[in-house]
C-alpha cells in the first residue's frame, strides 16, 4: 500500500510552511519532533482545508440575512432544512435543537468524502483516525444529551432494562450495545471510502484515460449515501438516547 | 438544472430510495462490531482479574446476544420500508 501512496503537492507546501514553527511550538511543551519537514500528516491538511471551506462558505451565506434571501442564502437554507427535517422526523419536534451538531458533521463527512474526487486531494474519511473522531463526538454527544434530557440517574436506569431480575445480564449486553455504536459508524465510513479510493487508485494505475470515470460517478454516490447514513444514525442514537417513554 | 437541483432538496429525504439503501446498509456491521467489543470488554477483564479464559468465553456469548439484539430493535425500527 505504501508504494501506492505518493505525497500530495498542498500537503508538502503546508509541511514546508507550517512545519517548523509547529515543530518549535510543541517543543514547548516537551514533545520531540523527529522530522519537522514531514511530520503534519495529510488527513489533517484537508480536515483543516474543509473546515476553512465551511467557515467561510457559511460565513458569506449568513452575512447579510435577510426576510427575502439571496441565492447563498437560500442555498444554505435548504440544506439545513433537509438536516431538521430528518431531526423532526426520527425524534419529533424537540429535534430542532440539534441541527448544529447534526449539520456540522453531516457536512464535514459530506464534504470529506467528496474532496477525495478532486485530483491532488485526498479524503480526510478514508482514514480510520478522522472518522473515529467524528464517531466519538456522536458518542458522547448523543450520552451527554440523553442525560441533560431525562437526569443521570434515570438515564442510567435504562441500562437496566425493563425486568429487575434480568439486570444482571441486561447491563453487559446494553453497555456492548452502546459501546460497538462508534466502532461500526466508524468502520462503515472508512471501510467504505477508503475501499472506493483504493478501487480509484489501482483502476487509474491500470488504464488512467476514460476507465475511472464510472467509479468516480459511482463514489460520488457512495459518498452520498455514507455521509447520510452517518447522519440518519446519529439522529437514531439522539432519538434513543432522549426518547421519554419506555421503548427505545 | 438548478430548478431540479432545488427540487430534489425540497423532497423530504426519508421517503426515497436512497434512505432505504442507507437504512438497510446500516444495519450490516451491527453483529459483527457488538462480538468485537465484547471480546475486547472479556480479554480487559481476564487481564485485570486473571481469570483467563473464562471472561473472554462469557463475554463473547454476551456480545453475540447483544449483536442480535440491536440488529432485531434495528429491524423492527425500520419495519415501515
Amino acid at each position: 500500500m505504501e508504494e501506492l501512496e505518493h505525497s500530495l503537492g498542498l500537503v508538502e507546501f503546508i509541511n514546508r510552511l507550517l512545519g517548523k514553527p509547529l515543530a518549535w511550538f510543541l517543543g514547548i511543551f516537551g514533545i520531540e519532533v523527529h522530522d519537522p519537514a514531514h511530520f503534519i500528516p495529510d488527513y489533517v491538511v484537508m480536515c483543516l482545508i474543509i473546515a476553512i471551506f465551511l467557515i467561510l462558505f457559511l460565513g458569506l451565506a449568513s452575512r447579510k440575512r435577510d426576510l427575502v434571501p439571496s441565492k447563498l442564502q437560500s442555498v444554505m437554507e435548504l440544506i439545513l432544512e433537509a438536516f431538521e427535517g430528518l431531526l423532526v422526523d426520527t425524534i419529533g419536534e424537540e429535534g430542532k435543537k440539534y441541527v448544529p451538531m447534526i449539520a456540522t458533521l453531516g457536512l464535514f463527512v459530506f464534504l470529506g468524502n467528496l474532496l477525495g474526487l478532486i485530483p491532488g486531494f485526498m479524503s480526510p474519511t478514508s482514514k480510520l483516525n478522522v472518522t473515529l473522531g467524528c464517531a466519538l463526538c456522536v458518542f458522547v454527544y448523543y450520552h451527554w444529551q440523553g442525560m441533560r434530557a431525562q437526569g443521570v440517574g434515570k438515564y442510567l436506569k435504562h441500562f437496566m432494562g425493563p425486568i429487575p431480575l434480568l439486570a444482571p445480564l441486561m447491563v453487559p449486553i446494553e453497555l456492548i450495545s452502546h459501546f460497538s455504536r462508534p466502532i461500526s459508524l466508524s468502520i462503515r465510513l472508512f471501510g467504505n471510502i477508503f475501499a472506493e479510493e483504493l478501487l480509484i487508485v489501482v483502476i487509474a494505475s491500470i488504464i488512467p484515460f476514460f476507465l475511472p470515470l464510472p467509479f468516480m460517478a459511482l463514489a460520488i454516490f457512495t459518498g452520498t449515501i455514507q455521509a447520510f447514513v452517518f447522519v440518519l444514525l446519529s439522529c437514531i442514537y439522539i432519538a434513543g438516547a432522549v426518547a421519554h417513554e419506555e421503548e427505545h | 438544472m438548478i430548478k431540479w437541483g432545488f427540487q430534489m432538496l425540497k423532497k423530504k429525504p426519508s421517503r426515497t430510495n436512497y434512505s432505504k439503501i442507507a437504512v438497510v446498509s446500516s444495519l450490516a456491521l451491527l453483529l459483527p462490531s457488538s462480538i468485537i467489543v465484547g471480546l475486547f470488554f472479556g480479554y480487559m477483564l481476564d487481564k485485570w482479574l486473571g481469570t483467563s479464559p473464562w471472561m473472554t468465553i462469557l463475554f463473547f456469548f454476551l456480545g453475540t446476544a447483544s449483536g442480535l439484539i440491536s440488529l432485531l430493535r434495528g429491524l423492527n425500527r425500520h419495519k415501515d420500508i
